[in-house]
């Protein structure tokens, strides 16, 4: 799921500004694969475990100065943004991913003179206490379920 | 389609059938003769042990529960009866002497349990 030019994006009660993509990717953690007598191929394929990944993209405005202190990795919190279809309210969802830190990096890009440009790359890894799928959609209100 | 007697026992998800190790039954000769005797003895053909190894695969938890509780019982149960595999060759007069499942249940799409069941034609 790929979500582009979020709104409202924090990290527990921290806001974060200028998220250009919230990136959430699935994978799994474990594979079943089971063969039978008689024929080559996988007769059963199952993924009783599953690592769910977010990247969150911030572009920092090098105009306000340094960009905001590291997280420290392992920090667990909610992330937390809505997105919309369409840029208006209809269809506007909220979406909520419990999730820990992996990593904090700071990309600097080609910007030339005292101000690169920079992007900041979140990378997290989502849990889940309850077992529930740790990505959580919500629709609000003018929105389709 | 393998069968235990009349039972479909592991036809819910893949299994494979193997011999155990087979030959001859040898025993060292300080337990046939006595201590201080060097050496073994054949004391005839091993018993023929069928392996089956596979996974139950069901759609809910209780499906899987009663799976395994069929299973469990012929094993409990100690009844001799005709193994067939999946290609149609049996073994008569075969008795489940062992069923073991891996660590965990998996529940992904499906719910399952990999297992070793192991029989045996008593001489």
């Amino acid at each position: 799921m790929l979500i582009l030019n979020p709104s409202q994006v924090r990290f527990g009660q921290t806001p974060w500004p200028g998220v250009t993509s919230v990136a959430i990717s699935r994978e799994a953690a474990r594979l079943v694969e089971a063969y039978g007598d008689g024929s080559p191929h996988a007769r059963f394929v199952d993924a009783p475990e599953e690592r769910v990944e977010v990247e969150v993209r911030q572009s920092l405005d090098s105009a306000s100065g340094d960009s905001p202190a590291n997280l420290a990795v392992g920090t667990e919190d909610d992330l937390a943004f809505e997105r919309s279809w369409s840029g208006t309210d209809a269809g506007r969802e909220a979406i909520t991913v419990r999730a820990v830190v992996l990593a904090d990096r700071i990309v600097l890009g080609e910007g030339g003179g005292r101000a690169p440009r920079a992007v900041r790359l979140v990378r997290l890894r989502a849990v889940s206490p309850d077992g529930a799928d740790p990505v959580a959609i919500e629709p609000l209100d003018g929105g389709a379920a | 389609m393998s069968q235990f007697g009349s039972k479909n026992l592991f036809g819910s998800g893949p299994h494979r059938f193997a011999f155990a190790e087979r030959g001859q039954e040898v025993v060292p000769n300080y337990v046939l003769i006595g201590s201080g005797i060097p050496g073994t003895t054949s004391v005839g053909p091993r018993e023929l042990d069928v392996v089956v190894r596979g996974r139950l695969v069901a759609d809910t938890e209780p499906a899987l529960w009663t799976l395994r509780a069929a299973i469990a019982a012929e094993a409990e149960g100690n009844a001799p009866q005709t193994l067939t595999d999946n290609a149609g060759h049996a073994w008569p007069q075969m008795t489940l002497i062992s069923y073991k499942e891996a660590d965990r249940v998996d529940r992904g799409r499906a719910w399952s349990i990999a297992y070793e069941a192991t029989f045996r034609k008593f001489t």
